[in-house]
């Protein structure tokens, strides 16, 4: 799981790098959602390899719609 | 070539529809020899809902429908806005989710399943950054050669088809046939992508219906060859039917591996149908919030659905199963929200002040 992270985080670092130079030019608004997204998806990733029962939004939607699906 | 031509927007609609649907047949199970009457009906129904958004969106004169959503109702507008660029969001990760479960079931068993889903979202995210004339040079390239491989499948596997497969023809089952339909709505109306990014002073009101049309033709084609050659007992329980049948495909002794043949050219096409889902959740994050860079926005999005992939669906057969209450969702966004649309989306009478 460590490495894993790892090599996500890296990744994440690397592209960073490379935009580095684009991103300052950019509006700062620009900054602040490139890396809160970075952050959500690294953490997502984790969270996701950290637990094995960890709840799929989809399997929890899928029961709230289930009522209401005409064909089962 | 500054001008998008009504070829063009045919041919991404097409990239659009059909690389998923090759993959996974999903209401052959229940549709049985009918399926191909699924797709259909589908198709029938997003004649109408395409013709509404086409409608509403050339109302506005050189935008497209992200543009005169935000510029007519600024903060409703955003609002659809963010929805529909989570529909997208969904459709990304989803499909990432079964072209890394594809590849790593049939092409390569042995690689960790991080190199294969980062591979695949590197390619998609430079894609994305070439923008939307990159898209469509690609898709202009990948559609033709595709359509073209279909044609010769089709007739590779002439000698192979078994007409008693299709029995009985006329004795249609509606229940099933319906639920069929129910099951293959969302993949089909995928199309009305096309009036959220393309601008309306680009295509003629034929154009995206045109796409529609001949690209469930096309769909059902290959499901009319699947159920000919296969036939509906073995292929509603194969994951992948598609490529078993162009594993069928064998001339003289020695000329089977074809399917290789096939994934190499379809293989490219599904990276730019998921590099279309990524371009329109960055165009309209781009449309949304002004001052944000679409191109930037491109890898974070990939990222982050990179681990949504992993994270949304619990198993495979979760994500199959999901697709029944899944219609409910594409249903909103692409039937209730469009007629919507049509009935309030209109410009100003009286242009505002300053």
């Amino acid at each position: 799981m460590i490495s894993l992270s790892l090599i996500f985080a890296s990744l994440i670092v690397l592209i960073l790098l490379l935009d580095w130079k684009v991103l300052r030019t950019l509006p700062p608004s620009n900054r602040w959602i490139a890396c809160s997204l970075f952050v959500l998806s690294l953490g997502i990733f984790m969270y996701n390899l950290k637990f094995d029962r960890n709840i799929s939004p989809t399997v929890w939607v899928g029961q709230i719609i289930k009522k209401w699906v005409p064909f089962d | 070539m500054n001008k998008i031509t009504p070829r063009q927007i045919i041919l991404l609609g097409i990239v659009y529809m059909l690389p998923f649907v090759i993959n996974g047949i999903r209401s052959i199970s229940i549709a049985k020899q009918h399926t191909y009457v699924t797709y259909l009906m589908a198709a029938i129904l997003f004649m109408g809902v395409l013709w509404m958004l086409l409608r509403s969106a050339k109302r506005f004169p050189d935008q497209d429908l992200f543009q005169s959503l935000v510029s007519r109702f600024p903060v409703i507008g955003r609002g659809v806005g963010f929805l529909y660029i989570l529909f997208f969001l969904y459709i990304l990760t989803r499909d990432i989710r079964i072209m890394v479960d594809y590849t790593r079931v049939v092409l390569l068993p042995n690689t960790p399943f991080i190199v294969t889903s980062l591979l695949i979202i590197a390619t998609v995210v430079f894609i994305v950054r070439g923008g939307l004339r990159t898209l469509i040079s690609l898709s202009e390239i990948m559609g033709p050669i595709v359509i073209l491989a279909l044609f010769i499948m089709l007739i590779m596997l002439f000698k192979d088809f078994h007409l008693e497969n299709m029995m009985p023809f006329f004795h249609m089952d509606i229940p099933g046939v319906s639920e069929g339909t129910w099951l293959v709505m969302s993949s089909s109306g995928q199309i009305i992508m096309l009036p959220l990014i393309i601008s309306s002073k680009d295509y003629r009101y034929r154009d995206p219906l045109y796409s529609l049309v001949i690209g469930t033709l096309l769909i059902v084609l290959v499901v009319l060859t699947l159920i000919l050659v296969i036939g509906v007992p073995l292929a509603e329980r194969l994951m992948y039917p598609s490529y078993e049948l162009v594993r069928e495909i064998r001339i003289a002794d020695f000329l089977d591996r074809f399917d290789l043949l096939f994934v190499l050219l379809w293989y490219p096409f599904i990276l730019i149908n998921m590099a279309i889902s990524l371009y329109v959740i960055c165009y309209g994050l781009k449309i949304m919030v002004p001052s944000v860079s679409g191109k930037m926005m491109a890898a974070p999005i990939g990222l982050l659905s990179l681990s949504c992939s992993a994270w949304f669906f619990r198993d495979t057969i979760q994500m199959l199963d999901f697709n029944h209450q899944w219609a409910w969702i594409a249903l909103v966004f692409e039937i209730i929200i469009p007629i919507g649309m049509f009935v309030l989306l209109r410009p100003r009478k009286t242009p505002l002040k300053n």
